[in-house]
Formats: C-alpha cells, structure tokens, sequence
C-alpha cells in the first residue's frame, strides 16, 4: 500500500532482508515501518483477540506498529517498533504475529468483551 | 529484590533539553551562547522534532522542505546541527526525571535515559544517566487520537505519521486518502501526497466553511511562520487543480474493513454540531488521515512534578510556568507544545527565553541583561501567542463532536482492548470510581504500552460527561516513572 518516491531523490546503500520467508530489498536510513508498507504489508501485528494492527502515529508513541525482528545473525526475534527501527542488512521480519494476552481478570473484566468488538 | 537501576554510561550537563524539535533547539543555541553547556537527548535519529523531521543522514534528498514555511526552521536546524558546543544523545527516550533532593548539589537532576530501538523489549545497553543543573522540558506533541468505530484499522493513520513518511522516509503510504478533522495540517498533507504523486479522495473539515476560511488565511500560525496567506493559498490551487474536493461541516462516522481499511463512512455536521447519521455517505481509500488537533506530550513533565492545567483545545494538560518558562519545579523550565500547542514558531521563542532564564539561573549573564536579552522574544511570543490561541480555538471542533463520534462499539483503549460501551458499562457499575487513575485500576485502560497516551484523552471526556465534571476534576492518569517502557531486565542490568 505504499510507494517509494523517486524523483530527486537518493537513496541509502541496498542492503538485503528477510519478510516473513521473503528476500526483501531495502535501503540503508529506510524505517522497518517503510520497507513492510513498501512491501505491501497491511497487517503488522495482532491483538491478543486477533484485531489487526499497523502503524499509527509512525513517531515511535502509539506502539501500533510492532513486528518480531531477529537482529542480523541472530535467531531471537523481538518485538520491535518498526517505525522507529532502521532496516538492517540481514535483518529478519515476521509480521502478523500476536501479542501476548492482557491479564484481564483482576477486576472481572474478562467477559465483557462479548457486548462489543464489531467493526 | 531491590530495584537497582544500572548505570552503563553516566555524563554530565549544565543544561539537559528534552526534545531537539524547534524549542530544543532554539533554546539550545541560545543558551550555548552565553557559556551554557548543554546536551540535548531525543527519540529520533536526527534532530528537528516532528515539524522538521529529517531525512535519514543515508538519503540525498534536494529540495527537502524546500517550501517557504520551513525556512526560519531550516536555518535553526541548520546552525544547530552544525554548532561544535552542543552535546547530542539521540535515539533516547527520557524514561524519568529525578531531584537529586539537595538543591545544593552541583548536578540536582538526574535523567535516566532509554535507548531506542536496540531492542524495545529489552536487548541491547542498560539506560544511561544524565545529571543536569537544569532540565528544560520541550517534549512536544502528538496528532490528538480520536476514538470512533474501527480507527484501530490498518489504513487509519494520524495525519502527521502520514507526513512524516512522506517528509522523511520519501514513502507515498497509500494509493487512495481521505483527510478527515478540523486543523488545517491536514490541507498541508493532502498537498504534499498530490505533489508527490499520490491520489486524495477528500479533505473533510467538521467545521463551517466560514470558520474553516477564517483558519485558513492563516494555517502558517498553527504550522510555522507567521503571514504566509501565499502559502494557504497555493496549497488550495493545487488540491483544486488535481480535483481534491475539500468539503466542510463533514466528518468521519466510522472506518470500515476487515483486516484493512476499505472505506470511510462519513456525515454531515448541523450547524448546531449535530451529526447526522441517516445522511451517511461511503467513501473508498485505504488511507485515512486523522487530523483534528495535538495533544502535549506531558508525561515526563508530570512525572517530574510540574504543574499542569487541562485546556483541551490546546493540547490536554499544558505546563504551567512564570515569564522565564521556569515551571513549578524550581530548576526545571518547559517549553514548546508542553506549555500548549501554538506552532514552531512561538515553540522556537519560548524556547529562546527558557534558554535566558537557565542561563541566569545558572550565573552566566546578571538579571538585568536576563530582562533586556529577553524583552524581544518575550515582545514577539505575547503578539503571536493571542492570535495562535484565536487561531486554535477556531481549528478546534468541539469537545461534543468527540463525544458523538464515541460510540459503545469505537475502542477505547487500544492497548487492552477495552471499548467505549465497556468502560461506560464498568464505570456505570462503579459510581464511586471519579478519576481517571481510579478507572485505570478498574479498567485497566491506559495499562498497555502507550501509557494512556491513546486513550486518555477519551477517557478524561467520557468520564467528565459521565460524572457531569470538568475535566479537570477527573486528571490525568498519574505519571509515573518509567515516562516510556524499559523492561524490568534492563532496569536491574538482567537482560537475559
């Protein structure tokens, strides 16, 4: 859903990364947030009820646009701001993934839920 | 097990400026002028704040910002970032502001730093610590969230994240927008996605066309300079010319999609602010801007202790400070959108005469050249502030059509998945819960990691007409260290 613009502009070194499986093209200085929308990317990650998320307010405040990074050479994958994180040669990306569930009964909120949630 | 908060790496200030936007940095080169040693800590890679965000340092673009508007902004930037005094430490949030309690101490503040994005869960260095003799809160602002059915939809966007894809990553995210609320930036937005390349269905504003004209004669004094009717003007000839219909008394019912934005619902405003929702029109994009007004950034300042005030059409709850922009923390001064959001340039001079009045503080210059350098910036900021105040009054809606557009099912807390109908329902159920950090712990709204920044502004409304209160009664959630999210394993220097 995005489009990289070309005219007078330069672009950093390509460096090569890895989204959801896929060998991805990227330019050195480009957010992750960037690169995934480049890409096509809708959903960036899930609720732990299952809504999709994507970014937000893209200044690193609203935590909407996370995504499981694993750091060049590495195998952890973390849960990163894109929109805040620079692309990084050798990189690996997963998005869609779900966000560990709130503890939602302390107060006996848990089944509220079933009135409401429709968009 | 105690809490010990790792010290990895510890520098020293005379002067710490929280934020390298347009009153960081004014503030910064003015007071390295006169002897101040300061360091300047942000978020961002580069400095500039969200007004000027930068280009990441790899790109060449050529004509960046290359409009009028940014001028003033691009030369302070421009000086700044070439000025061999002052200290940088970017990509740092600010996770806490800390009295060393003893007023004689050469260093009374200590701020504990958080790098970003070495992993935000937890990887990557322990915080650092700044010790500063004065703090200067400049944290700015952020598109104000608005809370309607489905805005939690990928493809809903705050206009200015929209910006600033397109100002600094050079991205057109999107291939049909829509602009939806009542300030101006949108107008800006949607021109550069034109000139740019991109497609806008609309701009809608809630207002009158006669209130939304009287705004845009002068949208630069809510953006940037002052005086710029050229500018306001160019930017509607060029939406006309590539047929972007821009309509008022307008507005966004909902967002519809399943797992992405497909269409906006949108309905007329009466005259009397009413919405009407058997006049509803669908309109198809899968980019929606939201652009209604900014909120401060007041969670570090509150943190520290500063007295704040809540003046919703200014930005939430605003610093309180006396002429010199010292707050009511004695060493700490704010300024900038902190003190309510009026634009980069009142930002820049209120940032000039916090940097004098550190300055002072700090025995650079006497009193009497503290008066007479500040008499210029203080002569200019009382002219601008009047207007700029007129001016967001004018871009502002109405705190009744926020409350219109909440409806049980819109998500309230985006974090913890609590609706608009939900906490009504609880708060119902509870009458005794009258705060917002109460109906935080009844909630859990504001627990997630935004902090409360999404949604508290909803939840301060909701509950003031719930309860039949001001807002001010209802307060903030308490702020609390940390300002922004460390892990628990970062903090004790266990990051296994």
């Amino acid at each position: 859903m995005g489009r990289l613009i070309s005219d007078k502009i330069r672009r950093g070194r390509a460096v090569s990364l890895s989204v959801n499986g896929s060998t991805v093209t990227a330019y050195e200085g480009e957010t992750l947030a960037a690169v995934l929308l480049a890409e096509e990317v809708v959903v960036f990650n899930r609720t732990a009820s299952g809504e999709p998320r994507a970014p937000y307010c893209n200044m690193g405040t609203c935590f909407e646009c996370q995504v499981k990074v694993a750091e060049p050479g590495s195998a952890a994958f973390r849960w990163m701001r894109a929109c805040v994180t620079p692309a990084a040669d050798g990189m690996t990306i997963r998005t869609g993934e779900r966000l560990s569930a709130p503890e939602r009964d302390h107060h006996g909120n848990g089944n509220n839920g079933g009135n409401s949630g429709g968009d | 097990m105690a809490m010990v908060i790792t010290v990895a790496i510890a520098v020293a200030t005379e002067l710490a400026i929280v934020g390298a936007g347009p009153a960081g940095m004014a503030a910064a080169e003015v007071a390295a002028g006169h002897g101040v040693e300061v360091t300047l800590v942000d978020e961002q890679a580069v400095p500039g704040g969200q007004f000027l965000r930068q280009p990441p340092p790899q790109f060449g673009v050529s004509d960046w910002l290359g409009d009028p508007v940014y001028r003033e902004g691009r030369r302070l930037l421009e000086r700044v970032s070439a000025d061999r005094r002052l200290e940088w430490i970017m990509r740092s949030s600010v996770a806490g502001i800390f009295s060393n309690g003893d007023d004689d101490g050469d260093e009374p503040f200590t701020l504990v730093l958080n790098p970003v994005g070495e992993g935000d869960s937890g990887e990557g260095g322990a915080p650092r610590q700044l010790s500063a003799r004065r703090v200067l809160i400049a944290s700015g602002c952020f598109d104000l969230p608005v809370a309607f059915p489905g805005w939690t939809l990928p493809g809903v966007m705050a206009a200015g994240g929209i910006q600033a894809f397109v100002k600094s990553q050079q991205l057109v995210p999107g291939k049909r927008f829509l602009f939806a609320g009542s300030h101006p930036l949108q107008l800006v937005v949607a021109d550069q996605i034109v000139q740019a390349g991109g497609s806008v269905a609309g701009v809608l504003f809630a207002q009158s066309s006669s209130r939304a004209l009287a705004l845009l004669k002068h949208p630069s004094v809510l953006l940037g300079n002052a005086d710029k009717l050229s500018q306001t003007a160019g930017i509607l000839w060029r939406l006309r010319r590539a047929g972007v219909p821009v309509r008022f008394r307008q507005t966004v019912l909902s967002a519809n999609g399943t797992d992405s934005l497909e269409s906006v619902t949108t309905v007329p405003v009466g005259p009397d602010g009413a919405i009407d929702s058997d006049a509803a029109e669908e309109i198809e994009c899968d980019r929606l801007g939201v652009c209604f007004a900014f909120s401060t950034s007041s969670e570090l300042a509150r943190q520290a202790g500063v007295d704040c005030r809540w003046d919703a059409s200014r930005g939430g709850w605003i610093a309180k400070h006396d002429d010199n922009m010292a707050s009511s923390v004695p060493g700490v001064f704010v300024a900038g959108e902190t003190t309510g959001v009026a634009g980069s340039d009142i930002a820049a001079l209120e940032g000039q005469v916090a940097a004098i009045g550190c300055a002072a503080e700090l025995g650079k210059i006497d009193a009497r050249q503290a008066v007479e350098l500040a008499r210029l910036p203080r002569r200019q900021l009382s002219r601008r502030a009047r207007f700029a105040r007129l001016l967001s009054e004018l871009a502002w809606p109405g705190a009744s059509l926020f409350d219109q557009l909440m409806s049980d099912s819109a998500t309230l807390c985006k974090c913890e998945g609590l609706t608009v109908g939900m906490l009504r329902t609880q708060l119902g159920r509870h009458p005794d819960i009258r705060t917002a950090s109460a109906a935080k712990l009844l909630s859990r709204a504001g627990m997630g990691l935004c902090q409360g920044r999404y949604c508290h502004f909803a939840l301060t409304r909701l509950m003031a007409r719930q309860l039949g209160v001001p807002e001010e009664r209802v307060g903030g959630f308490t702020s609390r260290f940390p300002a922004k999210p460390v892990s628990i394993g970062r903090l004790i220097g266990d990051d296994s």
